[in-house]
């Protein structure tokens, strides 16, 4: 029971500082640092749904991680594939 | 512990769906909408809803986000600025009170629902004739597989709305190529495309098996074999196919050609959509397999977008 109560710390701590990259989603500057704080967030999702396998004890929760860890990458790919597009506006510019 | 998880959690899916609605900036918007979706299939993780959970990963926040990345693109591409024009207060109030009086229906609806209405126990109780052990993927494909089959249809149709927006000059050739413009990060994307498009195979093959008894399926799978895809096609590894390839055209209605011929079948043995015992488990494995093929194909095609004419450029 103990080692459970720890990943569900564990969990929890993730979700905080997942919280963290809402900053940068939120307020930029620039287009890439919105994008990259999404990645931040399905990073520290991956870890989430680790430790919260962990936790409940459901190995299930190991491929819904990996299901997150493939889908996450393809977003920043699509992204990065038309560099004129990106940070056209006036609040994206690069400084 | 778990609660202080599921209150902090429950604060951050409301902040992050109130940051994409208000949001000024088209890609933070998007970036809230994908941020919201992974936020939501934790929540699913933390209620045990481990099947509901991939599948708002995998299409909530995964392919929708590439979705909507890829529109603002085009958008952009056409000369549009994606600044919204301020709404009407009488619209906004308008949609203050449709979107409140919708969550207070759906509010009702769940509460109505009494923990005894649970049909876990029955479904539970059938599921040994199945062959299966997860109860999800025999809702899905025995009890209301109908549904399901509707479903797979419904993709189809969609795709082949998509390809309808075509402007004549340009059927049938393939959809505007997503291979990345600028040439620095081409090495990148090039050898991203080609060692994860075996790997999204791998996991969507694995997804498929594991989803008979385990959380998984074909919808999941598909989605995963989608996004292997369009990977595959930004690094330039894969070409998108014309629109009468033959071969593109089996891959998209494999899915539900099968299942309706298996569907069919049963009419002779009974009813429509009704498995000869003994063989349920091997006859669900097989429609979710080409199931999962047609989806990732399909969703792939949706992404593309319709056929451009071949000079179209981006």
């Amino acid at each position: 029971m103990e080692a459970v109560d720890h990943f569900m710390i564990a969990a929890v701590l993730l979700l905080l500082t997942l919280a963290l990259a809402l900053f940068r989603a939120w307020f930029g500057p620039r287009a890439v640092d919105h994008v990259m704080a999404a990645q931040l967030v399905a990073t520290s999702g991956v870890g989430v749904a680790l430790t919260l396998g962990a936790a409940k004890g459901d190995a299930s929760m190991l491929d819904a991680a990996l299901v997150a860890t493939v889908l996450a990458s393809v977003a920043i790919l699509a992204f990065v594939r038309n560099g004129r597009s990106d940070g056209e506006g006036p609040k994206d510019k690069e400084p | 512990m778990t609660l202080a998880f599921d209150l902090i959690l429950c604060l951050m899916i409301i902040g992050t769906a109130a940051s994409a609605l208000l949001m000024r900036n088209a890609l933070a918007a998007i970036v809230f909408f994908i941020v919201f979706g992974n936020l939501l299939g934790l929540a699913w993780l933390a209620m045990d809803a481990v099947n509901v959970a991939m599948a708002e990963i995998a299409i909530g926040a995964g392919v929708t986000g590439v979705l909507l990345i890829l529109a603002r693109q085009r958008l952009m591409a056409l000369g549009d600025d994606l600044v919204c024009d301020e709404m009407p207060g009488w619209l906004r109030a308008g949609a203050l009170v449709a979107c409140a009086g919708f969550a207070a229906l759906v509010g009702a609806a769940v509460l109505s629902v009494a923990p005894s209405d649970d049909l876990g126990g029955p479904i539970a109780a059938l599921m040994p004739s199945l062959g299966i052990e997860n109860p999800v993927t025999g809702v899905l494909l025995a009890f209301r597989a109908y549904d399901t089959l509707l479903e797979t249809f419904v993709l189809l149709g969609a795709l082949v709305a998509v390809w309808s927006l075509a402007p004549g000059t340009a059927w049938p050739h393939p959809p505007a190529t997503l291979a990345l413009t600028e040439r620095e990060g081409h090495g990148v994307a090039a050898a991203f495309g080609r060692l994860l498009l075996p790997l999204a195979l791998v996991m969507a093959a694995y997804l498929v098996w594991t989803g008979s008894d385990l959380p998984g399926g074909a919808f999941q799978a598909g989605t995963v074999l989608a996004g292997g895809l369009i990977i595959a096609v930004i690094g330039g590894a894969v070409l998108w196919p014309r629109g009468d390839n033959r071969l593109l055209r089996v891959a998209l209605v494999l899915g539900p050609a099968v299942f309706l011929t298996i569907g069919l079948a049963g009419i002779a043995l009974g009813r429509f959509l009704f498995y000869p015992p003994g063989f349920e488990k091997a006859l669900i494995v097989a429609i979710e397999y080409s199931l999962a093929l047609s989806i990732g194909v399909t969703l792939a095609l949706q992404l593309a977008g319709p056929p451009v004419t071949p000079d179209h450029k981006g």
